[in-house]
């Protein structure tokens, strides 16, 4: 079973996407505090992970450049960034690094799962 | 121990000699026509206009409790700096005339002078003896805050 | 089809359409909303008959949907997503034939085929059956999307027009109903947002030494940015419009737009301590929403947003492309696409606009023009710093200028027949009010400089006193004299302090009174007439009158049975009194004041006045006013006896001069020895000589008399001759002086060298008493 990778560096919403998840039966959940660590547990867990949800502004690494470090050994897997209003202009950079989508804080539960659905099953 | 030496304006009210430091004075200068303000206490005589400065005058005979003798040419005005509530303020000290600038060290001002003592010592700072003058040196910041007749002269009186 | 259907199929359609010309690559949420849409078109057809179709085509369209969460297949899937999307409703609205549109369709077919490829069969996802998640419906604010499409604009909005006046007073009805109800989660949050203000706090601290660290900027923005986004979740709105109004500015500082300048880092602080409140009115509550609301209700968030925007609108200069952008000029996309070219070319936007006929040179041109006009307004905000000495220097030469100027105009007009004399005089005139004013506006200060610093204050005493308090501040833009903010920081410090000590009761005993739990202090500066009015209110326990009374009857200040007849403002008025206030019996059981009476000697040696008004459990209001400056006013000058005595001009209503027929006996003998009757009042006639110690030799025939107007009250002022008018520089008096004459605010000097003695009338009507 592989892993949902979420990195944000707020306590409230790693814990609000969590249970999200875990309500809708995901269980292989990890968790980062801050792109740095998100990138030394993506690499711990190469190949064992089926999406990676992950905030844009995050302290040690912003996300944009962990979107970047992930590409350069995961070409692949599914990345969502969790955005802004603000920093909405972003995700075109996040984009050409290779995120495939992007989700604007605040969101709703329901919508999130179903657009993790799109991507893992539970 | 290196001794300490300050510079001290002596002024004369009647017959007795008064010195306040140099560094509280701005100037001297001559008498000139005051505008009298009548509701002032006693010792308040009024304003006068230095140089655009609107500076009140202080007559020290009346402060002293001393009769009120008219101005004449030779009455000055001492201008001294004293601390008020928001900043320096200036008063002018009208005073029977000026004598001297002299040099005291701190060890020849006598601190507990042997005199009279129902007088508060808070507005005397200590006596000097300068040849055959004795000399007041006061403590001007309580003189010229509180708003009391300071009856200093009386007391330096009965003990002379 | 029924007409009603068929509307209700154009109105989805049309709903469907807005959402795709808003899509933006890689819009996971739009991608669903979409899909959603679409899935409602579907079971809106399904009802229908002779739709199959149709509703074939809906089925394909909701696969490209879900085809729009795969990078490569996003464009291909946006593209017919667009296109058919407006033939649907090309369709329904009868201008697109059946067969047209099959046709269109057909053409298309290759595109659907390349995006459908590879694409699951639509499967009937559960999310798709009209179920509610109870547990996860749970976790989110109700109207978060209708409130995500307002806020998408703001920015824009006040970018473009941005009218200040838009910005909303108080919380509309339903504003808190998305709070989660989650104890746990909130006070998760509440620990998480503490931990980031007080990151932010220091690193606010050290940018003040260090304003342009990049470090330090990043980590303050996404503190602030952390907390939006996380308040957002919880549906705390206040705390998140809060917090984002202080990361829009910190992303402008990221950016380098604009310069982060004291004034900012005040505005920010000032935010921190918003935010503060508002964390404690949710603790305090114990995260119980329906309780915290009762708090919020009570802690003003837009005022900040408003001052916010006005200062970001201040600041901020725009890019060509975004002014192009928001003049409609070229679209987003055609902007995006600038942009891009732009990294390759390294050519400005304006120049590539044109060059790809975007938009026309006349276009760009206007945008140019826009962005110098903006610029110019930043650079207009740079400081020079000026030491106080030189600007008080300025102040009192400029004080001479008027003088002389004066003088030069009397004796101009003494001269009859000088016309041009008059004319050039006149304009001289209007040259030194110019300069006066401007000089005198140097000296300003707003008084949020040290509001600023009383926050602070307030926070840190009921931090120390355990108690809750929110501090709401008015009129902060309010500008007064340097000297004067100066000193009046201490009193209110003391007068704060002592409503936070003394007034605000602790949250069981707010509690009990049926208060809210947390405390609110107001202050407020407002221009009153020809000073500034400050005022301190807090709604703790007041000071009860009678206490106040018995208490002044103890220390044998008044009497028992004239006690009973003193007015209120008299009976507070003995709480300034020097070691009246620190007694314990009235600080402990009314609750007010140690120390008083210096606060108010120190807004004596500025002329400011101070006075108390309480109701006792409700509420204790002080009250303090000063002069907006010390350094010159429009006095009238009069003689009396000897001297020249200058009232103030704005407190004058006329001129009157009295026929001795019209005196009247006093009706009793409080002061006034006699009365007029005038314009159907009876008013006190005063003579000035009475307190100035002035002789009185008047004429008895005509007495000269000032009408004046002070606290709804008429007073006569009789004087020995009316001067006239006039520009009056006030000298400081010394304290010396001050203290033997409180009905004198200062002195002046006149071009003859003589001087004059400035009356303050509050002052001058207490001496007669």
């Amino acid at each position: 079973m592989k892993h949902i990778l979420i990195a944000d560096d707020s306590d409230v919403i790693r814990s609000i996407v969590e249970q999200t998840l875990r309500l809708h039966k995901y269980e292989n959940i990890l968790k980062a505090i801050d792109g740095q660590d998100a990138l030394e547990k993506a690499k711990a867990n190469k190949g064992h992970i089926a999406l990676y949800v992950l905030d844009v502004n995050m302290p040690r690494m912003d996300g944009l450049t962990l979107v970047k470090e992930l590409r350069s050994f995961d070409a692949t897997t599914p990345i969502i960034m969790l955005t802004t209003e603000t920093d909405k202009s972003k995700m075109l950079t996040a984009r050409d690094y290779g995120a495939t989508g992007w989700i604007i804080k605040p969101f709703q539960a329901e919508k999130f799962i179903k657009i993790v659905e799109m991507y893992v099953k539970p | 121990m290196s001794e300490e030496v300050k510079k001290y304006l002596i002024f004369t009210i009647e017959k007795e000699s008064y010195g306040i430091p140099i560094s509280k004075v701005q100037e001297v200068i001559r008498y000139m026509p005051i505008t009298r303000l009548h509701e002032a206490s006693r010792f308040l005589k009024g304003v006068v206009n230095l140089r655009g400065k609107i500076i009140p005058i202080v007559d020290m005979r009346l402060k002293f409790g001393l009769p009120e003798k008219p101005y004449t040419d030779r009455t000055v005005f001492i201008i001294v700096e004293i601390l008020g509530l928001r900043d320096v303020n200036h008063i002018g000290l009208a005073v029977d005339g000026v004598k001297d600038v002299v040099d005291i060290p701190d060890t020849a001002v006598n601190r507990t002078p042997e005199i009279g003592f129902r007088f508060k010592s808070k507005y005397l700072y200590g006596i000097v003896q300068l040849q055959d003058t004795m000399v007041l040196i006061l403590n001007l910041d309580s003189i010229l805050t509180t708003e009391e007749v300071v009856e200093l002269g009386q007391q330096v009186q009965q003990t002379t | 089809m029924t007409v009603e259907k068929k509307s209700a199929l154009r109105t989805q359609v049309h709903a469907l359409n807005s959402l795709l010309a808003g899509y933006e690559p890689g819009d996971l949420l739009k991608g669903v909303d979409i899909r959603d849409t679409l899935s409602s078109l579907k079971k809106e057809m399904e009802s229908l008959p002779h739709m199959d179709k149709l509703l074939q085509l809906t089925r394909h369209l909701i696969r490209v949907a879900e085809a729009l969460a795969d990078p490569e297949k996003e464009p291909h899937a946006m593209n017919l997503l667009r296109s058919t999307g407006k033939d649907y409703e090309a369709f329904l609205a009868g201008s697109l034939s059946a067969k047209e549109f099959s046709e269109r369709i057909r053409a298309r077919s290759s595109l659907f085929q390349q995006v459908l490829r590879g694409q699951k069969e639509p499967t009937v996802s559960r999310r798709d059956q009209p179920e509610v998640d109870t547990e996860s419906g749970r976790l989110e604010p109700a109207e978060t999307e209708s409130r995500r499409t307002e806020k998408g604009k703001p920015s824009k909005n006040a970018d473009g027009q941005g009218s200040p006046a838009e910005v909303r007073t108080g919380y509309g009805e339903g504003y808190f109903d998305g709070i989660v109800e989650d104890e746990k989660l909130l006070s998760q949050f509440y620990l998480e947002a503490k931990e980031h203000l007080e990151e932010a706090q220091s690193a606010l601290v050290e940018l003040e030494y260090d304003p342009t660290n990049k470090e330090l900027i990043n980590n303050l923005f996404r503190n602030f940015h952390t907390i939006k986004g996380s308040s957002a979740f919880l549906g705390l709105r206040n705390v998140e419009e809060l917090s984002h109004a202080v990361e829009d500015l910190l992303a402008l500082v990221r950016e380098g737009k604009i310069f982060l300048t004291k004034e900012l880092i005040d505005l920010v602080f000032h935010g921190m301590e918003i935010l503060r409140n508002l964390l404690e009115g949710m603790q305090i509550n114990e995260f119980r929403p329906q309780d915290m609301k009762k708090s919020f209700q009570i802690i003003e968030i837009f005022p900040y947003i408003g001052l916010m925007r006005r200062v970001l609108e201040q600041y901020k200069y725009r890019k060509i492309g975004e002014i192009l952008a928001e003049e409609g000029k070229i679209t987003l996309q055609d902007l995006q696409h600038l942009l891009k070219r732009q990294q390759e070319t390294e050519k400005k936007i304006g120049e590539l606009a044109v060059e790809e006929k975007i938009a026309t040179t006349e276009d760009v041109l206007e945008a140019l023009k826009k962005q110098k006009s903006q610029v110019a307004k930043v650079k207009r905000l740079g400081y020079v710093k000026v030491s106080n000495e030189k600007l008080n220097t300025l102040i009192d030469i400029v004080g001479e200028l008027v003088i002389n100027q004066s003088m030069l105009k009397q004796e101009l007009l003494e001269r009859s027949g000088v016309d041009r004399g008059e004319r050039n005089i006149s304009q001289l005139e209007t040259i030194t009010t110019t300069i006066k004013n401007l000089v005198l506006s140097m000296g300003m200060t707003p008084i949020s400089e040290i509001f600023t610093k009383l926050r602070v204050v307030a926070r840190n005493t009921a931090e120390e006193l355990g108690k809750s308090v929110y501090l709401e501040m008015r009129g902060e833009d309010t500008e007064l004299d340097r000297n004067v903010i100066e000193t009046i920081y201490d009193p209110l410090i003391h007068i704060i302090r002592n409503s936070i000590d003394h007034g605000i009761e602790d949250a069981e005993e707010r509690q009990r009174k049926g208060k809210d739990k947390v405390g609110r202090i107001i202050l407020a500066a407002e221009h009153k007439g020809s000073g500034i009015e400050i005022i301190i209110e807090d709604d703790g326990k007041g000071i009860d009158p009678e206490l106040v009374k018995a208490k002044a009857v103890e220390l044998g200040l008044v009497k028992r049975e004239e006690a009973e007849e003193l007015s209120l403002k008299d009976t507070y008025g003995f709480l300034f009194l020097p070691g009246f206030s620190t007694s314990s019996a009235v600080t402990t059981v009314s609750g007010r004041g140690v120390g008083l009476d210096v606060v108010k000697k120190n807004l004596d040696s500025i002329h400011g006045r101070v006075e108390v008004v309480s109701e006792k459990d409700r509420f204790t209001r002080f009250i303090i006013r000063l002069p907006l400056t010390l350094a010159i006013i429009e006095g009238f000058v009069t003689r009396v006896g000897e001297n020249k005595y200058v009232f103030p001009f704005s407190a004058i209503e006329e001129i009157k001069v009295i026929d001795p027929a019209e005196i009247l006996a006093s009706e009793n003998g409080n002061g006034s020895e006699a009365l007029i009757y005038h314009r159907g009042m009876h008013i006190p006639v005063l003579k000035a000589h009475k307190v100035f110690k002035e002789e009185e030799k008047g004429r008895d025939d005509r007495i000269l008399s000032l009408l004046f107007s002070l606290d709804q009250s008429r007073y006569c002022v009789v004087v020995d001759d009316l001067i006239g008018k006039q520009e009056i520089v006030i000298k400081n008096l010394s304290d010396t002086l001050l203290q033997e004459c409180p009905y004198f605010s200062g002195g002046t000097i006149f071009g003859d060298g003589s001087i004059g003695f400035v009356v303050d009338m509050q002052g001058f009507l207490e001496a007669l008493k």
